[in-house]
């Protein structure tokens, strides 16, 4: 156990290097820095550029060293906790991602809950009762919701609550809420807000879930210990239930570890359409402007975020399913 | 007896009328009389400056209460100074015409527009109470414009920090010395970019300036940034800095001080307003009207196209207002009680077409050197076939020529050589010499080469190469072949200066900032497509790429250089309507038509807003309008 783990976050930590070195570097690919970018901004919007400005912020914030110095300077700060001010917020980064994170972690989390406790179920009804119409709806549904890609499901649910309700979905408080988020109208008006966002993020993870358990429940409903079970006398939904299920459920777990990045990157793009005041918007608006230590700050943390993913993932898989264990001895 | 009984009764009536409406006037405004009546602000007439700038309501004197509601994209912060950022010392009328006093009240200015004397309304205060002196001024000039540390914005009035001298004469008068002549300082410090050395309140800001408080460094450093111009650029922004309405501890001048920052997470912003504000209505009524500026903070586009169109924002232009998106909201105008009112667009033109006249292929600059061979060609475009394909109908043919609305507007510059006649087109080019043709029709050259110009375009804006498409069409007719590529924006303007170009076309900036923008109507940066060669001569005579150009060309500099230093409007105005006769005589440019009307979305109840206004960001639009005499019922 404790080499599992030991082995385990070593491999973490080298994962967690690569994936800040590469962020960092195609970072630097696009020409320019977030000076020449704020003052192509300020000329499109009509203003006159002052050119030695450019010039002085540029020196002011070190935007013009080496790659890997900067790179080197930059990570030092990251493993000390500290992940740099925002050159277009002013800001520390901790403190605006520390403001957005609980969104996120909140969405996100209830997000995976929501897919799981839908698509399980319908993943189980469609390996039991295979090709049945029942069967073949719900994977033409869970189908269109990973074809169609996640922005046009949030613009169409958008439109669509718009022209039939006159509602304008998007945000996750109303203006009345601002500022007491936790009363109870409050967080009765966060939920009205929070139901369009799970909906779409979950609308493209469901379909794979669905699969994965309806195929592995398959697997496991054609053994002779569900025929000797059977034929014992237990009772069919029983006997589903507490063998097979539990067999198939193991390489769900094992999911979690592609579905909470994927997650993360869908829950990013709902966030920008759908207004939400999460990391993703964050991120689209630091890239936009090229703010290396915002954008650099987010992925950081959308990097712990998935490697701790995985990480818990293993672990549930080493305590649910004995082969591993044994495996890993 | 009787009769003055009778009298009595409605002469005191009339007596308590008058008192009771002159109360009326004068009352306070009702968001600020618990503060007022607590002794926590100064009664009303005591915050206002002795001498306020009386606004006259567009439509009626209005009633205090209620929010302007703005959709506002994240980090747009240049639309906060549209709209919240236009006090300057000087201001635009909302026709774009005049300079109105503003912070100033008056200014004189010496013969030879080398010294200006600026005197400060008596009496302006801070949103926070301090007095509003000359020593602000002084403070933004001497400190920060000059100091090369100051991480701001340098305005053009103020290239070379130093050939200017600032010099406080009193609390509410200034005098400026510049070493070089420039009659158009008024002007500048008129345009947007004015409001720059207006911004900084001494007695507040100085705090974070190294000469006044030498741990300023230290404090910044403290905080984390690299210095003490970085801590200043946050606490006291430029005009164009990112954390320009972040900070509600500065005091500012403008209608409505920020309360809720914009922030980089917040969902939601609010602005009070500014119980120093120094304008009033004609009644006497301290402005603004509303109490709250209030925005709704969305990521793109869409989400605030969906607001506007769901009715929540009470004024908007900003970010939702393409032609595209018109129909779809005059479909919801109805049921979401909003109406829509005109902006006119600054350009005066869908597209200019501009001929080099120094191209480097002497058989094609003699050619186009011709005044003939343009008007010719100006002749070979069917305006209307183009405005009816492509604007649905919307515009008029139109030359590279003021628009309606400009002072400066000439109808016959406007207009002239704007008939499609191909036939007159035809006969003029076969009695410049060009009578040859290939088999295919086109005109050969004296050289014996097809009459082909090169012109290169960019989608940027998706008419052009519409646009160049039916011009190509139409000029077959006439035997001349329109060759067009589409190329990359930044490689246009590499030609351009390189002088490459056979032909170049362009937007038409320019329309209603005449003054500011002439590079259509002379040669007068490089921008000049005509004669970008001319410029570079004009601008240093001994420039390696620079060609001497024409008499005419010449006189048009130097009646430009004459403009620069005189002081008088009434001469400016002179000089540059000289300026564009020459133009309108030696036409270098041809246009095709002026561009249809832009728009903004306006609730029916908000009041005191114009049906028509300029659009542009130097005026800045909606500034002039005074976003403080909007009021809701």
């Amino acid at each position: 156990m404790i080499g599992f783990l030991s082995r385990r976050l070593v491999a973490m930590a080298l994962t967690f290097w690569a994936m800040t070195f590469v962020a960092f570097l195609v970072m630097e690919l696009p020409p320019g820095d977030y000076a020449t970018t704020k003052a192509s901004e300020m000329t499109l919007g009509g203003a006159k550029v002052d050119q030695a400005m450019v010039a002085r912020m540029r020196e002011l914030y070190n935007l013009d060293g080496p790659v890997l110095v900067r790179y080197a300077t930059w990570f030092g700060r990251v493993v000390r906790g500290d992940l740099g001010y925002s050159l277009a917020y002013s800001a520390p980064v901790n403190d605006l991602i520390s403001h957005q994170l609980p969104n996120t972690l909140l969405i996100d989390g209830l997000t995976l809950l929501f897919t799981w406790l839908i698509a399980i179920p319908i993943g189980i009804y469609s390996a039991v009762r295979q090709y049945s119409v029942g069967d073949y709806v719900a994977t033409v549904l869970g189908f269109i919701g990973v074809a169609v890609p996640t922005f046009l499901i949030a613009l169409i649910l958008m439109w669509f609550a718009y022209t039939n309700f006159g509602v304008v979905l998007g945000g996750l408080h109303s203006q009345e809420f601002s500022n007491d988020k936790w009363s109870g109208p409050a967080l009765l008006d966060l939920a009205s807000h929070l139901w369009a966002p799970i909906l779409i993020a979950g609308a493209s993870g469901m379909a794979s879930l669905i699969r994965v358990t309806r195929a592995n429940l398959l697997d496991e409903l054609h053994k002779p210990y569900v025929t000797t079970a059977r034929a014992k006398g237990l009772t069919e939904w029983k006997l589903i239930l507490k063998y097979p299920v539990r067999m198939a459920m193991s390489p769900l777990v094992s999911s979690l570890g592609w579905v909470l990045p994927s997650l993360i990157s869908t829950s990013t793009i709902v966030g920008i359409v759908m207004n939400l005041p999460t990391l993703g918007p964050l991120l689209l608006n630091a890239l936009m402007v090229q703010d290396m230590f915002l954008a650099g700050g987010v992925l950081v943390v959308m990097a712990i975020l998935t490697l701790v993913g995985t990480l818990i993932s293993d672990l549930l898989l080493f305590w649910l399913d004995p082969r591993v264990r044994i495996a890993s001895l | 007896m009787r009769l003055s009984r009778s009298l009595c009764r409605p002469a005191l009536a009339g007596l308590m009328g008058l008192l009771f409406s002159n109360t009326m006037a004068l009352a306070e405004v009702p968001m600020l009389q618990p503060l007022v009546d607590a002794g926590k602000l100064p009664a009303m007439a005591d915050r206002l400056p002795e001498n306020p700038f009386v606004i006259t309501p567009i439509e009626s004197v209005g009633k205090y209460g209620g929010d302007l509601n703005i959709a506002y994209k994240r980090d747009d912060e240049l639309h906060l100074v549209r709209i919240n950022g236009y006090e300057g010392l000087f201001s635009w009328d909302l026709a774009w015409k005049e300079m109105l006093p503003n912070l100033a009240e008056s200014y004189e200015a010496n013969a030879e527009a080398t010294e200006y004397t600026i005197h400060l309304r008596k009496g302006v205060k801070w949103s926070d109470g301090s007095p509003f002196t000359a020593a602000d001024i002084v403070f933004a000039y001497d400190d920060l414009l000059k100091n090369s540390d100051w991480l701001g914005t340098r305005p053009d009035y103020i290239i070379h920090p130093d050939d200017t001298t600032v010099e406080q004469i009193d609390d509410t008068t200034f005098k400026v010395k510049l070493a070089k002549p420039n009659g158009l300082y008024i002007f500048q410090l008129t345009n947007v970019e004015g409001t720059q050395i207006a911004l900084f309140n001494k007695a507040y800001c100085s705090q974070f300036h190294i000469k006044y408080n030498a741990n300023a460094d230290a404090d910044a450093k403290a905080q984390g940034l690299t210095g003490w111009a970085a801590l200043f650029e946050l606490k006291c922004p430029e005009i164009y800095g990112g954390t320009r309405f972040a900070n509600p501890d500065r005091p500012t001048l403008e209608p409505w001080v920020v309360k809720d920052p914009p922030s980089a997470t917040a969902e939601f912003a609010v602005f009070d307003r500014n119980p120093y504000y120094f304008k009033v209505d004609t009644a006497g009524n301290q402005l603004p009207y509303l109490d709250h500026l209030k925005l709704l903070i969305g990521n793109d586009g869409e989400t605030l196209v969906l607001h506007a169109m769901n009715g929540e924002v009470d004024y908007q232009d900003r970010r939702i207002n393409a032609p595209t998106q018109k129909p779809l909201y005059l479909e919801n105008a109805d049921k979401m009680q909003f109406h829509l009112v005109d902006q006119i667009p600054s350009a005066m033109n869908t597209m200019v077409l501009m001929f080099n006249q120094t191209v480097t292929d002497p058989v094609m600059a003699e050619i186009v050197s011709h005044k003939d061979f343009r008007i010719a060609m100006s002749h070979a475009i069917d305006r209307q076939e183009i405005i009816d394909t492509l604007y649905v109908g919307q515009g008029e043919a139109w030359q590279a020529a003021p628009r309606p609305e400009s002072k400066y507007y000439d109808e016959e510059y406007a207009k002239q050589y704007t008939e499609y006649d191909p036939d007159k087109a035809n006969a003029m080019l076969d009695a410049l010499g060009l009578t040859q043709r290939d088999a295919d029709g086109f005109r050969l050259r004296s050289d014996g080469k097809r009459l082909t110009f090169n012109v290169e375009t960019n989608p940027i804006r998706p008419d052009w190469p519409d646009i160049l498409a039916l011009v190509k069409a139409q000029w077959v007719k006439v035997g001349v072949d329109l060759q067009v590529k589409e190329v990359d924006r930044d490689l246009i303007d590499e030609h351009r200066i390189a002088n490459l170009h056979d032909m170049e076309m362009w937007g038409g900036d320019g329309g209603l900032d005449v003054l500011a923008d002439p590079h259509y109507y002379m040669a007068s940066s490089d921008a000049s497509a005509f004669g970008v060669p001319w410029y570079n001569w004009l601008a240093d005579h001994n420039a390696k790429n620079g060609i001497e150009p024409p008499d005419s060309v010449k006189k048009q500099w130097d009646l430009h250089d004459q403009l620069v230093q005189s002081p008088s409007v009434e001469q400016q105005d002179k000089l540059m309507n000289e300026i564009l006769a020459i133009g309108k005589e030696d036409f270098y440019v041809m246009g095709i038509s002026l561009p249809t009307m832009s728009y903004a979305l306006v609730k029916n109840n908000v009041h005191n807003v114009p049906p028509a206004q300029p659009a542009s960001f130097s005026y800045p639009t909606p500034g002039p309008m005074q976003m403080s005499q909007i009021y809701k019922d």
